[in-house]
């Protein structure tokens, strides 16, 4: 509102109410990524402590005793897998509902929408029946599948959007030009709203692998994955809080590095694309 | 009349789709709802349960601790969407009034505290509110004291913080964008007559900004109603069953209780709940967004 002169008393007074809760928004996690370089009685200090000279023993116990190495493998393995099928799931599922127009498809939008909109903590348990069934029980193949279940439905409505708002003259235009229809999609689309997929496909691997509920109860041993191994810091003995922010800062660096590369379309994926 | 629109086609491009979605969800739901008409002990084999009907659903309506998490559920999710509501859209206000150089900076930060695994959020969070934690340094420079996080009187409240403190950037993001996005005539020409500048916001600004904000409201509710990881981390329902929301008592139900079929048909009120939910949310985003 550009319009609007704001006095520069006002404007100063916003302007610190901003900086006073980036800061309550930033100093935990602030404070989180510097405790994993504390030593263990740093980390416990009270009044909390701010200086202190780095060390790297929280991360070392991580990786050789916690063995964090693989639980990241694993979720690296689940996350991008997943995440890879359910686009190519849903892209062309996309496609039909963005292009054709056929009786009830803004039913069959609502319906993966409410699909998309289960809560895991319900159906878990019957997961967890069908896969002991299966034998697939601890496997990383098990959850890539269980995945899908939100982010086919989560990226149909995604890709819905972005789709919709190229204009289909081009799509028309490559058919007269005698390109099979099949085809069309990949071979024009595609390329077109190459943004709106790679932060689609960064939105979705982000939700897995913060995924909690299914990973735990549907793992075990071989294919736990990061968000799991919050468990591994209550001992009997103690709670090993050191670990704990060195696995918690792993964890969290490289989605916040993926979410500064989509931040235009962040806030489209959060919300189907209803606001960009 | 488009030459694309070839309806045989839709069933090629949407089947694949439609059939993995359909078998992955339904039928664990439908397993949710015969599990929910028996009793059923977890741990032990299908064959030592027995069929019981509705039986379950109606011990639901006379079951005290189910109205304790659904009390608490709806605190917790009014409470936070609430305070994220207010603070994220007085945030976002401020920043669309100021428009600064710095403002995709300063929003690209509020986005931290979203992408962070909330089971992390739960289990860092203990840390953060123990008695002799980093919130309670804080309270106790501003206010003198130290409030026990850990108590049953505070749990829920502290759930609460931890849960504003990741959300309310979504508020700020949502409402800056749609702030950027409505259209600047009827608030200049609301100007020029002479309105001030909080009239103008109530009278114009927000109601063009209703899709957004309902849109947004609905979003969260319905993340806060299915919230699991970060309660469970945080404090798993306890200190006693004063932070158990409804999926946390699912979870109890379930695992402590070993009663499979009781949890299942509390699963199945959830369930029912965020269906509710969505076709709700479904509605607005086909009435704003995809106006056909």
């Amino acid at each position: 509102m550009k319009i609007l002169e704001i006095r520069s008393l006002t404007r100063v007074l916003m302007g610190l109410f901003i900086i006073v809760a980036l800061l309550l928004f930033l100093i935990p996690i602030f404070y989180m990524i510097t405790s994993a370089f504390k030593k263990p009685i740093e980390t416990f200090a009270y009044p909390p402590v701010w200086i202190f000279r780095p060390v790297f023993d929280n991360f070392i116990y991580a990786f050789q005793k916690l063995k964090i190495l693989n639980y990241m493998r694993n979720s690296i393995i689940v996350a991008t897998t997943s995440a890879l099928l359910a686009l190519f799931v849903a892209f062309p599922a996309a496609y039909g509902l963005a292009r054709i127009k056929f009786k009830g498809r803004n039913k069959l939008a609502i319906i993966f929408l409410m699909l998309q909109s289960i809560p895991t903590i319900a159906v878990v348990f019957a997961f967890f029946f069908l896969a002991r069934s299966l034998s697939l029980i601890d496997t990383r193949i098990l959850l890539i599948i269980a995945y899908l279940y939100w982010g086919v439905p989560y990226a149909i409505w995604q890709l819905r959007g972005y789709i919709m708002s190229i204009p289909i003259e081009i799509e028309e235009a490559a058919l007269i030009d005698g390109c099979n229809q099949l085809l069309i999609p990949y071979i024009i689309t595609l390329p077109l709203i190459t943004p709106g997929l790679v932060a689609t496909a960064i939105l979705v691997f982000i939700t897995f692998w913060n995924e909690y509920v299914l990973a735990f109860f549907l793992t075990l041993k071989d294919a736990v994955t990061l968000p799991v191994s919050t468990s591994l810091f209550m001992t009997h003995t103690e709670i090993l809080w050191g670990p704990m922010f060195a696995t918690a800062t792993l964890s969290a660096l490289p989605v916040m590095v993926f979410v500064l590369i989509i931040r235009k379309y962040f806030v489209r994926s959060l919300t189907y694309g209803a606001i960009k | 009349m488009s030459v694309i629109n070839n309806r045989k086609y839709a069933l090629i491009y949407i089947a694949p789709a439609f059939v993995i979605v359909v078998l992955l969800t339904l039928v664990p739901i439908f397993m949710v709802i015969a599990m929910s008409m028996s009793e059923w002990t977890y741990g032990q084999t299908f064959n030592s349960s027995t069929f019981i009907g509705l039986q379950n659903f109606i011990n639901l309506f006379r079951s005290k601790e189910l109205l304790h998490s659904l009390r608490l559920t709806l605190i917790f999710l009014f409470t936070s969407v609430t305070m994220e509501f207010f603070l994220g859209f007085t945030i976002a206000y401020f920043l669309d009034r100021l428009n600064m150089k710095v403002n995709s900076l300063l929003l690209g930060l509020f986005m931290l505290p979203m992408v962070m695994m909330p089971a992390m959020v739960g289990t860092v969070n203990r840390l953060f509110f123990h008695p002799r934690g980093l919130v309670n340094f804080f309270v106790e420079s501003f206010i003198g004291f130290r409030v026990n996080w850990y108590s049953a009187g505070y749990a829920l409240i502290a759930v609460i913080i931890a849960e504003i403190w990741q959300w309310t950037p979504f508020f700020i993001l949502t409402t800056y964008a749609g702030l950027q996005a409505i259209p600047q005539e009827p608030i200049e020409a609301a100007l020029v007559d002479g309105a001030g500048s909080t009239q103008t916001l109530f009278l114009v600004t927000l109601p063009l900004l209703t899709p957004v904000l309902l849109v947004s409201i609905l979003i969260r509710t319905m993340e806060c109603l299915r919230n699991f990881d970060m309660i469970f981390n945080f404090f798993a329902g306890g200190p006693g069953n004063a932070t158990e929301t409804l999926p946390i008592n699912i979870y109890r139900t379930t695992i402590y209780s070993r009663a499979l079929g009781f949890g299942s048909a509390k699963g199945f009120v959830l369930i029912a709940l965020m269906v509710i939910g969505a076709i709700v949310l479904s509605k607005l985003l086909i009435k704003y967004s995809w106006n056909e």
